[in-house]
């Protein structure tokens, strides 16, 4: 029985003993050379995993945030001079101020409270961003030099009159006439 | 700078010499293995020329992490495999059937001596294409090049165990055909 068998082993192998045709190489090598060369997939993955993180990186540094005004810096927008006003207070109604937490309460919240935000940035701002950074990694290009609006304009500004101070009288509010009296607000409810 | 970039191109010149060195070699150890495994699921001979070199270029295309030797040939059967049970689907059993007898049994110069192989070809290839998948691929490497149980289970990537009750399983139901 075995010998049966391994005689079928032999009469398939002897059916497929068929040797490629001298061509076949040649043609493999002609057929490779007009191939495009396969994508490396591996690194462009690496790529991107790495642009993916560095991003992630980059919005929780908060470098992409909504640029805070500069309060370190207040000659840059020039200020009336004006006389020490009272801190503005916000009424807030009691159902939207903060509710005192509980320990549970504070527990649910503080994951909420620690979330990153989110942040947006178009996919054609970080191909700028990688951009320069791969020139000034292979190149040496210099970074574009940072120009803002405040300096078309310093010549302008300094050819002004200085701003006189202005002094704002305080304001006195007189009583409305007839206050004095007794007003009856019931609608008649205590007769 | 220049100096830095200069030998990082030359690098990487002289790795891609050394991958087209390597592949040369994998075509040269491999191309009788892929023709080998393609005829015997299409049966003609320039078809299965046809589909091994497609293989090959597809094995190229991969060969950066191809480059085990085991690993490529295990690679390439499988893909040889699938592309040419594809173009079995496309062309189906007409092709089959003209090729069959003609291409497995080379004329002897006899007519009766000739006639019988035919018949005998035709059979057996018939309960071949029977048997599943599975089992059919196992049969096939164990014929070609005289493989061992240990090389076919290399090529089909499955334990040694595996390998020898299938090939235990598609022996026995093709004797029992051809009994």
């Amino acid at each position: 029985m075995n010998d049966e068998r391994d005689e079928l082993l032999k009469e398939i192998g002897a059916a497929l003993s068929i040797e490629p045709s001298p061509a076949f190489a040649a043609r493999v090598r002609a057929e490779l050379t007009t191939a495009p060369a396969g994508l490396p997939w591996g690194r462009i993955a690496g790529a991107l995993a790495a642009a993916s993180l560095a991003v992630v990186l980059v919005s929780r540094m908060g470098l992409f945030e909504p640029a805070a005004p500069d309060r370190a810096s207040p000659a840059a927008v020039p200020a009336p001079a004006v006389t020490a006003a009272a801190p503005l207070e916000i009424a807030v109604p009691p159902q939207a101020r903060p509710r005192p937490a509980s320990a549970e309460g504070a527990a649910r919240q503080a994951p909420r409270r620690a979330q990153p935000r989110a942040a947006v940035i178009s996919p054609d701002e970080i191909d700028a961003f990688w951009q320069i950074v791969a020139e000034v990694q292979v190149e040496g290009t210099p970074l574009p030099p940072q120009r803002w609006p405040i300096d078309d304009i310093t010549g302008e500004i300094a050819g002004l009159p200085e701003i006189a101070a202005v002094h704002v009288r305080p304001v006195t509010i007189e009583p409305l006439p007839g206050a004095g009296a007794s007003v009856d607000t019931s609608g008649g409810l205590n007769e | 700078m220049n100096e830095y970039a200069d030998r990082l191109v030359s690098g990487l010149v002289s790795l891609e010499d050394d991958l087209a060195r390597e592949f040369e070699m994998r075509l040269a150890d491999s191309s009788a293995l892929a023709v080998r495994v393609a005829f015997s699921v299409v049966r003609h001979r320039e078809d299965a020329e046809d589909i091994a070199q497609q293989a090959l270029v597809k094995a190229y295309q991969q060969f950066r992490r191809l480059r085990e030797r085991d690993r490529f040939r295990a690679w390439l059967v499988r893909i040889t495999w699938r592309l040419a049970l594809d173009w079995r689907r496309d062309h189906q059993r007409r092709a089959l059937r003209e090729h069959a007898a003609a291409a497995l049994t080379p004329p002897v110069g006899n007519a009766e001596v000739d006639a019988l192989q035919a018949d005998r070809a035709s059979r057996l290839w018939a309960a071949i294409d029977e048997l599943p998948d599975r089992l059919r691929l196992v049969l096939v490497l164990a014929a070609i090049e005289g493989h061992t149980m240990t090389e076919v289970a290399a090529l089909m990537r499955l334990p040694e165990g595996t390998v020898k009750s299938r090939l235990f399983e598609a022996r026995h139901r093709l004797a029992e055909r051809l009994r």
